[in-house]
């Protein structure tokens, strides 16, 4: 699980809200369960390496698309189409698009589950949930 | 004579905000400026705090040079401490520095800059489809392996220091993490493979044959005669390059700095420059030389003379010429300034403009085939992206060398304990990837008292001086054509040859300004 964002800016702070909620729910591998769970912060294509091998993996980020408040999650697929290419602010789609072309090897599941800015702590909570869901149970 | 425009540029595949207004008449540009348009507070975050903090904070200035920053907040430390990092600690730091350089230069190429040629303007031309085929931004064949053999190479900084970016393991004194043989090793392999990668399919030859080129005309020569020559990148930026005009664009003559990097511990079998036994500034040797090319003539280096000018820079304060180590930053604009059009300072050498990178190191050094190809058609885009490029090549054989010295003297020190900083004054200066960087520090009562940093694109995205002078890349966009304005494809060309990063020349903030169009 991979959150991803900044959390000094609200436009930008959902990845590291839900990191924060789920680690202090005590999530993770650390704390008995299956999955990893990861701030990867603004570290772009430089996180390639945590993807690989991996059987799935969600990443968590703010959205621009529907209201704030609702959950959203969208597949692998959906993210690579998304990609321009390699700048600023195009950072998740083109990391996904090379995890899938350039990672030895892929990750087998990649789902992002999101929201829109700004994020309330009931949003950060519905979205956590979800993560777990998804982590657990896949799409 | 025609009508004159303005355009406002704002440049994406850039890193960090960067706007560039530019007048154009018939059809070619006559004037420009060069705007950092966000202020970040970094030398105003540090005043106050404990002396080993810029260790933590400069690295998150950039996310592309952070080990730069830490080596250059070390190195002002080790100065301010009155201490020498033990030779095992250069060789550390040197080795993580020069692995950060060379994978930025490769993805500069092959993710930023050569996919330029892929721009439908340049449709026309018979290499287009094979720029499609290498450089498309998420399908071509460079740019898939430049990210796999650059994600790779980083391994090697993993190795010596943690992570990367925002490595932590320099502190004065030295460097606070051991490596065990076994990561030599593979550091060792990760280089190698690196190295075979890169000279079969980006230079397109051996490091030593390429070492043998001399002159521009010998760089003809080496195109026309192999086809994997002219198949590399290196040799697809020449063939692409020389069509589209880049040997014109992006033109400067005079004003090149370098304040040199990587010294050489004494009994390293590193080769420093100017030989064995050349001592540089305070008697170090250097990999890569200091100095200053003004007029094809090399001069030393002295940091004495590099002052920073606020005449154009939306800053409070004396306007010009006052020496880093004694400028504030005081942010100021209240909208009504006049001509100020920036928030990156204006630094100048020898009250001379100057520019810094890959090319003014080859000049600083001497070096006959980049010292002849700017005797011949100036310091163009060409030039400067070629210098670039090909880089690494003066670089792998001082790596590989380190990393082998290491692993025969793990029984070394890597650190010399340093006491409790109260007070002192260092500058730390090296080369990052994109050129001269520099941090004067200031420790008094146990707190940082002052904190200036003046980075590579600081030099060369800067905006005028109180004479008027343009910067350097202001001054190089003088002359490019624009037959589309929607599309200034050449004006980009000319710009990112500099390979530009704003996050590092405004490490202070501000709101981006509108977008009018796309390079």
């Amino acid at each position: 699980m991979l959150c991803l964002g900044n959390r000094f800016l609200p436009a930008d702070d959902l990845g590291p809200r839900v990191y924060d909620c789920l680690q202090q729910s005590g999530a993770g591998a650390g704390a008995g369960e299956k999955f990893d769970l990861l701030d990867g912060g603004l570290a772009g294509i430089n996180l390639l390496g945590l993807l690989e091998g991996r059987r799935r993996v969600v990443i968590v980020d703010t959205v621009a698309a529907g209201e704030p408040g609702r959950v959203v999650v969208w597949s692998q697929e959906r993210l690579l189409a998304l990609a321009g290419g390699y700048g600023h602010g195009e950072a998740v789609p083109f990391l996904v698009n090379m995890a899938r072309r350039v990672g030895r090897p892929p990750p087998a599941e990649l789902v992002l589950v999101g929201a829109a800015a700004p994020a309330d702590e009931q949003t950060v909570a519905a979205v956590a949930d979800r993560c777990r869901e998804v982590a657990r149970d896949g799409e | 004579m025609g009508r004159e425009i303005q355009l406002e540029l704002p440049l994406n595949r850039a890193e960090g905000d960067l706007e560039l207004k530019v007048a154009v008449r018939d059809g070619v540009i006559v004037d420009a400026w060069s705007s950092g348009t966000m202020f970040r507070g970094f030398e105003l975050m540090l005043e106050g705090r404990a002396p080993l903090d810029g260790l933590v904070i400069t690295p998150r200035i950039c996310g592309i040079c952070s080990l730069t920053h830490l080596y250059a907040a070390a190195l002002a430390l080790d100065r301010a401490a009155g201490v020498e990092p033990p030779p095992n600690a250069v060789r550390s730091r040197n080795a993580a520095l020069l692995t950060e350089t060379i994978q930025s230069d490769v993805r500069q190429a092959l993710l930023m800059y050569l996919v330029d040629f892929t721009n439908p303007a340049f449709g026309r031309y018979r290499w287009h489809q094979e720029a499609l085929r290498r450089y498309a931004p998420l399908s071509g064949e460079r740019v898939l392996a430049a990210v796999a053999a650059s994600k790779s190479l980083l391994g090697v900084i993993a190795l010596l220091g943690g992570q990367w970016p925002h490595t932590s393991f320099m502190v004065p004194g030295g460097v606070v993490s051991t490596p065990v043989l076994t990561d030599l090793f593979k550091a060792r392999n990760l280089v190698r493979d690196f190295r075979h990668w890169y000279e079969d399919s980006v230079l397109g030859c051996s490091v030593e044959q390429w070492l043998e080129l001399r002159s521009a005309k010998d760089l003809e020569q080496w195109l026309e005669e192999e086809e994997r020559h002219r198949a590399s990148d290196v040799g697809f930026l020449l063939r692409a390059g020389r069509e589209v005009g880049l040997a014109r664009l992006g033109v400067r003559r005079s004003g090149f700095l370098s304040f040199g990097a990587f010294a050489v511990p004494d009994d390293s079998a590193v080769v420093a420059a100017g030989g064995r036994g050349k001592k540089g500034k305070k008697g170090e040797r250097l990999l890569l030389p200091s100095g200053f090319v003004a007029k094809s003539r090399v001069s030393a280096f002295d940091q004495r003379l590099i002052t920073e000018d606020l005449s154009y820079a939306w800053y409070d304060g004396r306007q010009v010429g006052v020496h880093p180590g004694r400028g504030k930053t005081h942010p100021f604009a209240s909208g009504r300034e006049g001509d100020k059009y920036s928030w990156v300072k204006a630094p100048r050498y020898r009250e001379q403009v100057a520019e810094t990178g890959p090319l003014a190191e080859r000049l600083v050094a001497g070096d006959p085939l980049f010292t002849d190809l700017v005797a011949e058609q100036g310091a163009s885009a060409l030039v400067r992206q070629l210098a670039r490029m090909a880089r690494p090549v003066y670089l792998f054989s001082a790596l590989e060398t380190w990393l082998d010295e290491l692993s025969r003297r793990l029984d070394e020190k890597f650190y010399y304990p340093v006491k409790e900083l109260r007070r002192g004054e260092g500058v730390g200066m090296l080369q990052a990837a994109r050129g001269a960087l520099g941090h004067w520090l200031t420790i008094e009562n146990g707190k940082i008292a002052r904190y200036q940093i003046i980075t590579p694109t600081a030099w060369n995205g800067s905006p005028r001086d109180g004479r008027g002078r343009r910067g350097p890349w202001e001054e190089a966009l003088i002359g490019t054509p624009v037959p589309d304005p929607e599309d200034p494809v050449l004006a980009g060309l000319a710009v990112r040859s500099f390979d530009p990063c704003l996050v590092c020349a405004v490490h202070v903030a501000g709101t981006p300004a509108r977008r009018v169009l796309r390079v």
